[in-house]
């Protein structure tokens, strides 16, 4: 029989920290890390001895699959007829020689005229030097570590920023070990950012000439050496270096599983039973406990790390997951407040003038565009599923699909990002719509030969090489995710990402009451520069590492059921003042 | 005529102040049970003036619309929570057959005008005056220590704290006697109440939950009383929390933190007092009868269909808390009326000229009558489809046609969902 290896998840996330210590990142949807040696993770175990944050692994594994793609097992040296395993990753910060982030332009291609990162440095040479690139790692067996930092021994050009920009050094993009059953854990940078220029300042949120950050991203592959004496070139993967997720439990109401599983089923026919030829398959019944009740309990979980009201947000599941048809108008009370892929500037119903759903900003709300996308909706995707439950056309607890490994665990990893709005984003932007950048559906498409060095352009045709996927984001990251935080459109003031960007958050104050207070920032006024985020975007290339994450409380009488953990960050006393007038 | 008394009664000075009668009247559980029938009523009055004057303002997205919107909300759990109080007594809510029932205009049930002095409930388009005369004067926070009062109460607060006493009386009466005045059953409704209104059902069980679910009802309406002593106090403690509202500096966003919102007095007075604009209004006559409709056919039959919906809305909701589990006609019925029908319908009324081919942006306009007139939901659809088939008028036919095709199939849904029922209400 003919077997197929394949890596799992097809796209794996590692996260910064400024700790050489590591976790491997969350293998479940909304689960916590988890240790190297396998131990729980505990609220103490975001950060290492010295209160440095630690790294977040992105782990991988090869499954051995039948051709039809039928999971048979994870492959493990020295069993199964499987000698060794041999990977490679090759990880590049493409961020300073790619074009300038302008919300949407460039989705569809970039004009002419758009400007260019650094384009005060023409010579093509010169371009190429800016790019963090140190260069392929290849490890053979387990137990193994090589990183790709300046100092690592290798033949190959490595290049790196130079070595005195400020305020911080980038001496390396992470490293990648093998584990003692030979799976992969890539790292990733420490978070370090810095300019050449004398001065640090950071003026935009997306573009900054002369900025590096230590994010990457690149291809994953590996060779699988069997007993009889074969070498099989496993299915590879890819890996992202991202800002960590501080609220690692908490999902956003759209995540880059669902844009990517919408573009898998709209443009490359992975789900005819869903969408075919162009046309809604209207017979399809969604399942509530998979595919509707993960969505309302989002909306249910935003409430503790935003100031949204938490009443209309508290859903009862038990009705609403019950398709008698006699809840049928209770469903589409709660379905004609959400707002649809094509309404993506109404922000009230036109039927009743509720406030729609989600209440969080678009993909392209801060330019004056003539034809805006000012506040997020759901895929297309995701809609036809709500709709077919609105009208109860869903079951709840049919028996599970076929347990597939491998697409559950890229389903985790990638149901753990954000899926939009894409203003960049936080993991990945709307590059990701885009669906010849796929292989297949979620895995990126590997160019053949990387050149050396790397190229300046983007080849879809051949495919993605090193800093690819990430190049579009913000530079220093540092300075969106800072200002991502709340947007006032029009005449509200509507939220950025959450679950990934905390905007307020439960912690306990001096007196032990639990009090709702900004992640960062003041919130006094809404219209101060450190409403919700550090007055200047600087201030975050230092303080992101003393800011707490969120996480499940046990729970107490009286406890709020997320709490802020594991901050250093003193909250100034304007902050106590606020927050001690609430009851 | 207005009477100052002093500076702290300036909040008063909506009626004049009249001597409490004798409070401690309701000693037995029959007089508690129609003290709370009575209660039933009062909430259930206040939502047909505030919905005729929520629908005639034509733009549903002001913040007007949707601060009147949110009192209407809480009247309807205020309706929950007395009709929890009657079943924890072991008494049916009743609304059709309850002898308070409404009909416009009308003085809130158990308010004698001729001693009271207290205000007309109407079915008016929505006005400035209306707010501040009406519907203020109906949520007016009570005096700092006013007495109870069951009967020609001055401030619902003062005839809930009659209620509370009673409550107390009985439950002690009863002790002595070697009975219960709570009795246990699962007809009290926990999950009627979701969205974005304030507040949250209460089961009553004892004194205490009983306590819970009255005050609630008080502070939603009036307001929290105040530990300062000033003579009313803006929040109520049981708000949806961190609601959206202008604030301070002129955006709009979450009030954070907030462990209370405002009550129904402070949001109507807000409106009064311009901070929202009431925006266009539909032209609708005052008070409108279904006899006053004559001068156009389509006002006379799309009343008749109003009327019918409304009637069994009211009875379904009766029927609702009288039964549990597949029974239950709340989902199937009651609620795809109010979300469905109801409003489709006055909104439809309400641009409809009292004279067919007058100009229905100059008026006089029809509106909701709700008046109780049951047609049974079988001849209903009917009705709507017989008007849809042979239009009784030519003006305007697009539209109505279009809200009719709308209430249809809502009405159809309801017969589908009820199918095998036997629902004597329909």
């Amino acid at each position: 029989m003919e077997y197929v290896y394949k890596i799992y998840p097809a796209i794996g996330i590692a996260r910064v920290g400024d700790a050489d210590d590591y976790y491997i990142g969350p293998e479940e949807y909304r689960g916590l890390p988890t240790l190297p040696d396998g131990k729980p993770f505990g609220e103490s175990d975001f950060r290492d001895g010295e209160n440095r944050v630690r790294r977040q692994g992105a782990r991988f594994r090869i499954f051995k699959e039948t051709a039809a793609g039928e999971f048979v097992e994870e492959v493990t040296p020295g069993a199964n007829d499987v000698l060794n395993v041999e990977w490679t990753v090759h990880l590049a910060n493409k961020k300073p020689v790619w074009y300038d982030f302008q919300t949407a332009l460039g989705e569809n291609g970039y004009a002419s005229n758009h400007p260019w990162r650094n384009a005060y440095i023409k010579d093509q040479d010169a371009r190429q030097k800016m790019i963090i690139d140190p260069g392929p790692g290849t490890l053979n067996g387990p137990n193994q570590r090589r990183d790709f930092s300046r100092d690592s021994k290798t033949s190959y050009p490595a290049t790196f920023p130079p070595e005195t920009i400020k305020p911080f050094a980038i001496n390396t993009l992470g490293a990648m070990l093998t584990d003692d059953q030979s799976r992969l854990i890539v790292l990733g940078g420490h978070g370090s950012s810095g300019t050449s220029h004398r001065s640090p300042e950071i003026t935009d949120y997306a573009n900054n000439d002369g900025w590096w950050d230590d994010t990457s991203d690149g291809p994953v592959r590996a060779k699988v050496h069997l007993a009889g004496g074969g070498i099989v070139e496993a299915v590879p993967a890819w890996v992202m270096v991202a800002p960590p997720k501080y609220a690692p439990q908490v999902a956003n109401l759209v995540t880059l599983h669902d844009t990517m599983f919408d573009v898998a089923v709209r443009d490359m026919g992975y789900r005819k039973d869903i969408y075919h030829n162009y046309a809604w398959n209207f017979n399809y019944l969604p399942d509530f406990e998979t595919e509707i009740l993960p969505i309302l309990e989002r909306g249910n979980t935003y409430p503790w790390v935003v100031a949204i009201p938490p009443k209309p947000h508290d859903f009862n599941m038990a009705l609403l997951g019950d398709p008698d048809p006699k809840y049928d108008s209770m469903r589409k009370y709660y379905y004609d407040k959400l707002r649809a892929p094509n309404m993506e500037n109404l922000v009230k119903s036109p039927q009743s003038g509720h406030t729609m759903m989600p209440y969080l900003a678009g993909d392209d709300c801060l330019n004056d565009a003539l034809s805006p996308s000012r506040y997020l909706t759901f895929t297309q995707t995701q809609y036809f599923m709500l709709q077919q439950w609105a009208e109860g056309k869903f079951t709840n607890g049919k028996p599970s699909a076929d347990h597939d490994p491998g697409a559950q665990l890229t389903g985790a990893v990638l149901g753990n990002c954000v899926g939009g709005a894409f203003s960049p984003g936080i993991e990945m932007t709307w590059i990701c719509r885009n669906t010849s950048i796929y292989s297949e559906p979620f895995r990126l498409k590997h160019k053949k030969h990387v050149p050396q060095p790397l190229s300046l352009d983007f080849n879809l045709a051949e495919g993605l090489e090193p800093g690819d996927a990430t190049k579009f984001m913000a530079v220093p990251w540092q300075a969106d995710f800072n200002e991502c935080s709340s947007q006032p459109i029009v005449d509200r003031i509507v939220y950025w990402w959450p679950a990934q960007r905390p905007l307020w958050v439960y912690a306990a104050g001096n007196d032990g009451k639990w009090k709702q207070v900004p992640w960062a920032g003041i919130d006094f006024d809404a219209n101060a520069p450190d409403y919700l985020c550090f007055a200047d975007d600087i201030e975050m290339v230092s303080e992101w590492k003393n800011l707490g994450f969120i996480i499940e409380s046990e729970t107490g009488e009286g406890k709020p059921k997320y709490i802020e953990v594991a901050r250093l960050l003193q909250r100034t006393e304007a902050d106590a003042l606020k927050s001690g007038s609430e009851g | 005529m207005l009477i100052f008394l002093n500076k702290n009664d300036m909040i008063s000075v909506h009626r004049p102040a009249l001597i409490a009668l004798a409070p401690g009247s309701i000693q037995t559980k029959e007089i508690l049970a129609d003290k709370l029938q009575l209660a039933l009523m009062l909430e259930f009055s206040t939502i047909p003036p505030y919905l005729t004057a929520m629908y005639s303002m034509q733009d549903n997205g002001s913040y007007a619309y949707q601060l009147i919107r949110s009192v209407v909300l809480e009247e309807m759990l205020h309706m929950n929570l007395v009709s929890n109080l009657l079943l924890s007594i072991g008494e049916k809510p009743q609304f059709v057959s309850n002898k308070y029932f409404p009909s416009y205009p009308t003085h809130l049930p158990g308010q004698d005008a001729a001693t009271t002095g207290g205000p007309l409930l109407q079915l008016m388009p929505v006005s400035i005056p209306v707010i501040e005369n009406v519907f203020m004067v109906v949520e007016e926070p009570a005096r700092r220590n006013s007495p109870a009062q069951d009967i020609n109460y001055m401030t619902i607060a003062q005839f809930y704290l009659a209620i509370w006493e009673g409550f107390k009386t009985v439950d002690e009466k009863m002790r002595k006697e070697g009975k219960h005045l709570f009795v246990k059953n699962d007809l009290q409704k926990p999950n009627y109440y979701f969205g974005s209104g304030g507040g949250h059902p209460v089961i009553v069980t004892d004194l205490k939950t009983a306590k819970m679910a009255i005050d609630e009802i008080v502070e939603q309406g009036e307001g929290a009383p105040a530990a300062s002593g000033a003579p009313t106090e803006p929040n109520e403690n049981f708000g949806t929390k961190d609601a959206y509202a202008y604030r301070s500096d002129g955006t709009y966003g979450p009030i954070l933190g907030a462990p209370s919102e405002q009550s129904h007095y402070y949001k109507f007075m807000e409106v009064a007092n311009g901070n929202y604009p009431i925006g266009a209004v539909y032209p609708m006559v005052p008070n409108p009868t279904p006899e006053s409709f004559k001068g156009n056919a389509w006002a006379v039959a799309l009343s008749e269909i109003f009327n019918g919906c409304y009637s069994i809305m009211v009875a379904g909701l009766e029927k609702a808390f009288s039964s549990t589990g597949p029974d239950d006609p709340f989902f199937s019925v009651v609620f795809t009326m109010m979300q469905s029908v109801i409003p489709v319908l006055s909104v439809q009324m309400m641009q409809l000229p009292l004279t067919a081919g007058a100009d229905p942006t100059v008026g006089p306009n029809a509106g909701p009558t709700f008046v109780l007139a049951p047609v049974g939901l079988d001849k209903l659809i009917a009705k709507v489809q017989a008007c849809i088939d042979e239009p009784p008028s030519q003006d305007n036919i697009t539209g109505v046609r279009a809200t009719l095709t709308l209430v249809k199939s809502a009405l159809c849904n309801i017969q589908e969902k009820v199918k095998g029922k036997n629902y004597s209400f329909l």
